[in-house]
């Protein structure tokens, strides 16, 4: 039996970090450079104080990187210029697998022959002081996405660079992500980026973490994915993190979004109070549509639209924008100034007085509050003297299981579909601990579906590629 | 008779899961018993696990055209293990660049493939195809190895 | 509380070792093994000199380990579960043959494991193989069947003694069902008891006799888990030198995306054996690899300051009485080439390049010199950048760490 608790915070972090910081690629990195740089670092870099400010609307927040640091910048301009309120770094994937030598020749090759052969900035290999250049006149948060299963050293630069909204977690960057990267060492490597964060932390100006709840953003059950927050927000919690946003996908359903929000925040803010967590401020972040994305221009920006609608129907914080090119491939910056506009006019003409409540919301939160405390405290009930040993458990034993996670030990149990209102339902719930009571309630809410179109996988199918 | 057992698997360095997972579903509810061998597999791997099942059919899939690299001696390796006569399909993207259907199977027939579904997502058209192969006994391709 | 006290019989050495609560090491002692007073009196012995409320823990390779011989249907799975299985139980795979292997293998094993497919009715290329399948072409003490259940009659009327065990392949042709490590832990300490008559010291002590390998892969797991006052920080190797062979602990992650063999599934670190590598009983095999290897230059060239073409010479033609210390520093290149080259069979490529530890311990490291050993590693990441931390466990506290760690989160496998 695991009870979060401070006493998992890891005791010689200072000693860590020299081993951590001795990597050559840390370059002339030491554990003060962070501290000294954000001590003068404008507030409004933090993302606590630009959600202090904010109004009504969600922050807005487009996606981007692109490997030399004249692009970076001229991408960063841009979408400072066209509204974005969260500057996005994205990081290469050789650098997310901790290939920094591989990263650093790509990164010549790029600067040489003007073409990119990376897919994000590689911010290892492009080092701290020339990072901070591309912030300096900068008064709004930057975030870093990457993907890093094991993103002790990206985090220590992204610090130091003044990038103090950390994405990531040891689930959701783990299990989305890697055939085979082992989720117990995942799960430890982000205690670290958790502790650093609350080191380098002060009341006015915490450096925030974010979890990414989309998962494989395919047909990912909202039940699961609430677990999951609550897991990397506890798990966060107990190394001393005291911002945190929690985010899910939308799922196709607005009013399985509605319900998702509603109960995200609810047992978030529950879990971390009753395990005396209360100094932990939440937030809570929507992405757009993570699946397949419509190849027609105009099918793409109406999806843009209709989602910042919901986004901002549910109160989110911040909402991540797509673009109408992202079926297409990496998006140019004029493009991505493009979507901020398109979401940024939802936002300024609407107002979303208080959410929408229906007796359908209603049934549907309820599903997934009892669906999620059920499993969440199944693996509180685990073997395991700490938090993190009983989550390694639970996704050994397919208590945790994520449909269509390429990790060669996910339990691929679980089989989801769309009902008829095109909301995510759990068909087969494999080892995931269920209430008969709920099983039997999806089953009922899935009944008018099946009967219509006969074979699961072709359901599943049409479920997957629904926007496309 | 006992249900016919069928191995799947992704040829070659793709980790696309989704295609994987569909086809295990598919194949499940058609009523086989499906061995999932998911991502990164090399031909031993399919003929390997078909002789640990005593499988009837083996499913390959690629989807970035690298189908062509590795599957050009598939048969053989059945062959070798003493079980020449399991049905062999084939699907997905599976060759560089454009070349018509005809061509790419072909190609994949001698490779020793007996049906092939280039840039075909005809999940049921396979499926009912596995159905009718397997009320004919075995690979008729085998015979011509 | 209570004194803790731990006890590792070896091959030639028996060492005692009382530690804090906390697995750190209090106090150690090490004694030449009494072979006229025998394991179980040596160990009585040591026994009554402690309290009497002491928490003595035993583990022991004083037998060698346990070799087994596997014969599978299929190297990349039944044959691939099985190795994975015996040496997460700290024994000792000795070959892993098929059915149709000709003329067996005749070097003597402890077990010969026996099996192969799923379980189910109408195999016939398997039972055609195992009708095939002659045991006595092998040379074995027990023979266990973890193969398709409806088969297992075959087996037992052929070799009446045979045990059967369930079968570890299922669905997913990965072998989560440990069956097969749990059945060799068993099996191990009724080895040590029937050969060294160590019956009475069971009730004298807290747990079973473990085999010391899967202790030093505990301690091994525990330490790569952040969980130890030895601190790691990332993807790590540790290399266990002993007389008779070389073990190899590894953590999952560093193994090539493109390896074609894999380690146990759910498992996040794994072990080798090299039964051919060590310093004393394994001495000429591992002088023979030296002998033929084509970087034996450049190998001495790190290790040996003087007399170096003379003793390169003298080693090449085979003439050359090579120090416990060479060897050791042997063992350690041989480990390192087969695993970042691959070759070896059963054994999964490393991707040298991710590794930032290299932890050596066992009798055969004491000696070595840390910045010997750092070169030694450079030959195997030449490109890189990072070159991995060199750590020597000078006083066996990764034993330690094994023998006192107790998690309900290690792998079923």
């Amino acid at each position: 039996m695991a009870i979060p608790s401070a006493h998992a915070r890891i005791d010689d972090i200072e000693k860590y970090r020299e081993r951590v910081i001795a990597h050559p690629w840390a370059q002339d990195l030491t554990r003060d450079s962070a501290r000294s740089y954000l001590g003068d670092l404008p507030r409004r870099r933090f993302p606590a104080v630009a959600y202090a400010e904010k109004g009504d609307a969600p922050l807005i927040q487009p996606r981007g990187g692109v490997p030399t640091f004249a692009d970076q910048q001229a991408l960063t301009r841009q979408l400072d210029e066209a509204g974005a309120d969260f500057i996005p770094l994205t990081i290469d994937s050789n650098t997310r697998h901790n290939r920094y030598d591989v990263a650093a020749e790509l990164l010549a090759r790029s600067e040489e022959e003007e073409k990119n052969y990376l897919n994000g900035y590689p911010l290892i290999a492009h080092g701290f002081r020339l990072t901070r250049d591309l912030y300096r006149d900068l008064d709004k948060p930057v975030s870093l996405r990457h993907g890093t299963p094991d993103a002790r050293l990206l985090a220590e630069v992204a610090l130091a660079s003044g990038i103090v909204e950390i994405e990531g977690g040891g689930i959701c960057y783990c299990l989305p992500y890697s055939e085979g990267f082992p989720l117990d060492r995942c799960l430890l490597y982000w205690q670290y980026v958790d502790r650093i964060c609350a080191l380098h932390s002060t009341d006015a100006a915490p450096v925030h973490r974010e979890s990414f709840g989309p998962l494989t953003a395919t047909m990912v059950p909202p039940s699961l994915v609430v677990v999951v927050q609550i897991l990397e927000a506890l798990l966060a919690a107990e190394q001393g993190v005291t911002s945190f946003a929690v985010s899910f996908a939308q799922t196709g359903s607005p009013s399985q979004d509605v319900a998702t929000a509603q109960v995200l925040r609810k047992l978030v803010r529950h879990y971390l109070d009753s395990f005396g967590f209360e100094a932990v401020n939440t937030f809570l972040v929507y992405h757009q549509w993570m699946g397949q994305f419509p190849t027609d221009r105009t099918c793409a920006a109406a999806l843009i639209t209709a989602s910042a609608q919901i986004g901002g129907m549910i109160g989110a914080d911040k909402i991540v924008v797509k673009t109408t090119d992202e079926a297409l491939g990496v998006p140019t910056a004029a493009i991505n100034a493009e979507a901020v506009r398109n979401v940024r006019y939802v936002f300024d003409r609407f107002r979303w007085a208080d959410q929408i409540g229906s007796s359908h919301v209603e049934v549907e939160a309820e599903l997934i509050e009892s669906e999620a405390r059920s499993v969440i405290e199944a693996i509180f009930d685990l073997p395991g003297e700490l938090l993190w040993e009983s989550v390694f458990r639970a996704f050994q034993q397919g208590v945790i299981d994520i449909p269509f996670s390429p990790h060669i030990d996910n339990a691929n149990q679980l089989i989801t579909m769309r009902d008829a209102n095109g909301s995510i339902r759990i068909k087969e719930s494999g080892n995931v601990p269920i209430q008969q009571a709920d099983r039997k309630r999806e089953r009922e809410l899935l009944a008018s579906r099946e009967k219509a179109s006969g074979k699961t996988f072709r359901s599943l199918l049409v479920d997957i590629n629904m926007m496309s | 008779m006992s249900v016919a057992r069928v191995v799947i698997g992704v040829i070659g360095d793709d980790i696309h899961v989704v295609g994987n997972r569909i086809i295990q579903l598919a194949l499940s509810e058609a009523g086989f018993e499906v061995f999932n061998l998911l991502t990164r597999n090399r031909p031993e791997h399919f003929a390997q696990a078909a002789l640990e099942v005593n499988a009837d059919a083996v499913f390959v899939s690629s989807l970035n055209g690298e189908g062509e690299f590795w599957c050009s001696d598939f048969r053989s390796h059945f062959v070798a293990l003493g079980i020449p006569s399991v049905l062999l399909y084939v699907g997905g993207n599976l060759v560089v660049g454009r070349r018509s259907q005809e061509d790419v199977a072909r190609l994949f027939a001698q490779f020793g493939f007996d049906r092939v579904y280039h840039q075909s997502a005809d999940i049921d058209g396979a499926i009912a195809d596995l159905l009718e192969d397997l009320s004919h006994g075995h690979s008729e391709r085998a015979r011509a190895h | 509380m209570a004194t803790r006290v731990a006890i590792d019989i070896g091959s030639t050495v028996i060492k005692v070792a009382e530690l804090g609560q906390d697995g750190s090491l209090v106090r150690q002692e090490f004694n030449d093994r009494d072979f006229e007073l025998g394991i179980a009196g040596q160990v009585c012995a040591i026994r009554e000199r402690l309290p009497a409320d002491a928490e003595v823990m035993i583990c022991s390779s004083a037998n060698g380990g346990l070799r087994v011989g596997i014969v599978c249907l299929t190297p990349l799975f039944s044959g691939a579960v099985f190795r994975n299985q015996v040496l997460l139980a700290g024994a000792n795979p000795i070959y892993v043959h098929d059915y149709d292997q000709e003329g067996g293998d005749l070097r003597p094993v402890d077990i010969l494991l026996l099996g192969g497919g799923i379980d189910c009715s109408d195999a016939a290329p398997f039972g055609e193989r195992l009708a095939r399948f002659r045991a006595q072409n092998y040379r074995y003490g027990t023979l266990i069947y973890a193969g398709n259940k409806h088969f297992a009659e075959v087996v037992t009327q052929s070799c009446p003694g045979a045990v059967v065990i369930d079968n570890p392949l299922s669905g997913g042709l990965r072998g989560r069902n440990a069956v097969v490590t749990h059945a060799l832990r068993d099996a191990y300490l009724d080895d040590l008891v029937q050969k060294e008559g160590v019956s009475e010291l069971q009730g004298r002590i807290s747990g079973p006799i473990r085999p010391s390998p899967e202790v030093v892969n505990r301690g091994f797991h525990r330490v790569v888990s952040n969980r130890s006052a030895l601190k790691v920080s990332g993807p790590s190797i540790l290399i266990d030198i002993g007389g008779a062979t070389t073990d190899l602990h590894y953590t999952v992650e560093i193994v090539s995306e493109d390896s074609p063999c894999r380690p146990a599934a759910g498992s996040s670190v794994a072990r080798y054996v090299f039964t051919d590598l060590g310093i004393f009983a394994s001495r000429d095999s591992t002088l023979l690899q030296m002998r033929t290897h084509a970087r034996t230059f450049e190998f001495l060239s790190h290790v040996q300051k003087v007399d170096l073409t003379e003793i390169y010479t003298l080693l090449r033609e085979g003439e050359y009485d090579a120090s416990p210390e060479l060897l050791a520093y042997a063992c350690l290149f041989l480990s390192l080439d087969r695993f970042v080259y691959g070759g070896e069979e059963g054994l999964p490529r490393a991707d040298f390049d991710k590794v930032t530890q290299v932890m050596l311990t066992g009798g055969g490291a004491q000696a070595l010199d840390e910045d010997i050993v750092a070169k030694l590693v450079c030959l195997f990441s030449p490109k890189q950048r990072n070159e991995p931390e060199v750590l020597i466990d000078r006083r066996y506290q990764i034993w330690a760490e094994g023998i006192t760690w107790s998690t309900n989160t290690r792998a079923a496998a």
